[in-house]
């Protein structure tokens, strides 16, 4: 399905009823609302694994963003985190979506901090799993290079230094499949619909320039931080200090957990189920 | 979604709420699956025949009493192409007014059936709600049946 909000359609998909049949008539659960991973990416990996672990306790709604997946592409100039966290904003108004957990997963979970700190109201709770409050290219470079050598220390120093199409090429050949430490079948990259504009546009301009520490630091959601602490895009220190500006957090880690953390562990989509159920 | 989507045709908003997803993911790629509104007093559905279909369907369930217009502008709102119509006099309504905008009816009512034949669409009729909810397995039957 898709629905309009403000100048586009953004395409979501639901699993799991709001209202289900209990002693006492029909009971409300609550609505999780995932933020892929990206930018460039889509909803398509979280219906692989987080989505159906959750769909037992609540109801899932995956989201593709502007410019992202099947919602309009939009133009560049409006690929930008406030936008995108506008757009939140507005598709749970227009679907009256109350309160939901917000779950977001790096360049989402970006985006999710920029929303629970203009509209604190929105989100019951939040989870941010491998989030940044700024990218800081020789960080993940650094983890690249030890994660997969020179040859990946160089591909990810390219990408991050001088984002295009080739580059891009050469980070999703080398680089990518170091963003999980347990194999994924090809149908991981073929079903997400890809926009590597959206990649090359945030790696030259917003990318290199966002900070959300002091926008952290007015979440009022109570948040959890999951971190894998060898996750290369968002690297551990990143992670620790965005969220050592919330204030009320709770961070997990795992010991070597990459940025796939729900792909890789299955106790980080346990810590999500408690989390929604607490 | 124990959500609303406002409906401008309509007189305001219209609750709705949705099981199963719409893509599934299967090896290299996706299955589309066909999307089943249920009109009129969905709670009746939820305990057996909404879960059922919500195993091969994205099943929305429409509370609100509508009429065509409403439900036309309802579908448009989400972009919900030729889905399967279960209800009654309304459901029959927009798929005979529409040729193509319904895949399928459902029809509950067997009243209706004269109405029903002018749709130009499969339909499968019930006598009433209770006689629907004992036949679950042949509504999923009827839903996943290819197109004619």
């Amino acid at each position: 399905m898709r629905v309009q909000v403000g100048d586009v359609r953004l395409f979501f998909d639901v699993d799991g009823a709001k209202l289900r049949p209990a002693d006492s008539g029909l009971e409300e659960r609550p609505t999780v609302l995932i933020l892929h991973a990206g930018p460039g990416l889509d909803h398509a990996p979280y219906k692989e694994t987080l989505g159906p672990r959750l769909v037992d306790l609540a109801q899932v709604v995956y989201l593709d963003q502007r410019g992202h997946g099947r919602s309009d592409r939009s133009d560049a100039a409006s690929w930008n985190l406030t936008t995108w966290a506008s757009d939140v904003k507005g598709f749970c108004d227009r679907l009256r979506i109350e309160r939901p957990v917000i779950l977001g997963q790096g360049w989402g979970a970006m985006i999710a901090v920029r929303l629970a700190a203009r509209w604190p109201e929105l989100p019951a709770k939040l989870v941010l799993a491998g989030p940044l409050a700024r990218i800081v290219p020789d960080r993940s470079i650094a983890v690249f290079e030890r994660l997969g050598g020179a040859a990946a220390g160089e591909a990810a120093f390219q990408f991050y230094r001088h984002p295009s199409e080739r580059t891009v090429a050469d980070f999703l050949r080398v680089c990518f499949p170091l963003l999980g430490r347990k194999e994924r079948g090809p149908g991981t990259l073929l079903r997400a619909h890809w926009n590597f504009e959206a990649l090359i546009e945030w790696q030259l301009h917003e990318g290199h320039e966002v900070d959300l520490r002091p926008e952290a630091a007015q979440v009022t959601a109570p948040t959890l931080v999951l971190q894998g602490e060898d996750d290369p895009q968002m690297p551990l220190v990143g992670a620790l200090e965005l969220a050592d500006q919330l204030p009320d957090a709770r961070i997990v880690t795992y010991q070597h957990g990459r940025h796939s953390l729900f792909h890789d562990e299955p106790a980080a989509a346990d810590e999500v189920v408690e989390w929604v159920r607490s | 979604m124990g959500a609303l989507v406002r409906i401008r045709a309509g007189e305001g908003e219209l609750a709705f709420d949705v099981d199963g997803a719409q893509l599934v993911p299967t090896e290299l790629g996706w299955e589309e699956r066909p999307t089943v509104v249920l009109l009129g007093e969905t709670a009746r559905y939820r305990d057996a025949l909404g879960p059922a279909l919500a195993g091969v369907a994205q099943v929305v369930y429409l509370d609100d009493a509508v009429s065509g217009d409403e439900l036309l502008a309802f579908l448009d709102a989400l972009e919900i192409d030729r889905p399967v119509l279960l209800g009654g006099s309304v459901a029959v309504d927009v798929a005979a007014r529409h040729p193509g905008r319904a895949a399928r009816v459902v029809l509950v009512g067997r009243e209706l059936d004269e109405a029903a034949e002018a749709t130009g669409c499969p339909v499968l009729a019930f006598g009433g709600a209770d006689e629907l909810r004992a036949r679950t397995d042949d509504v999923v039957a009827f839903v996943l049946e290819p197109e004619p």
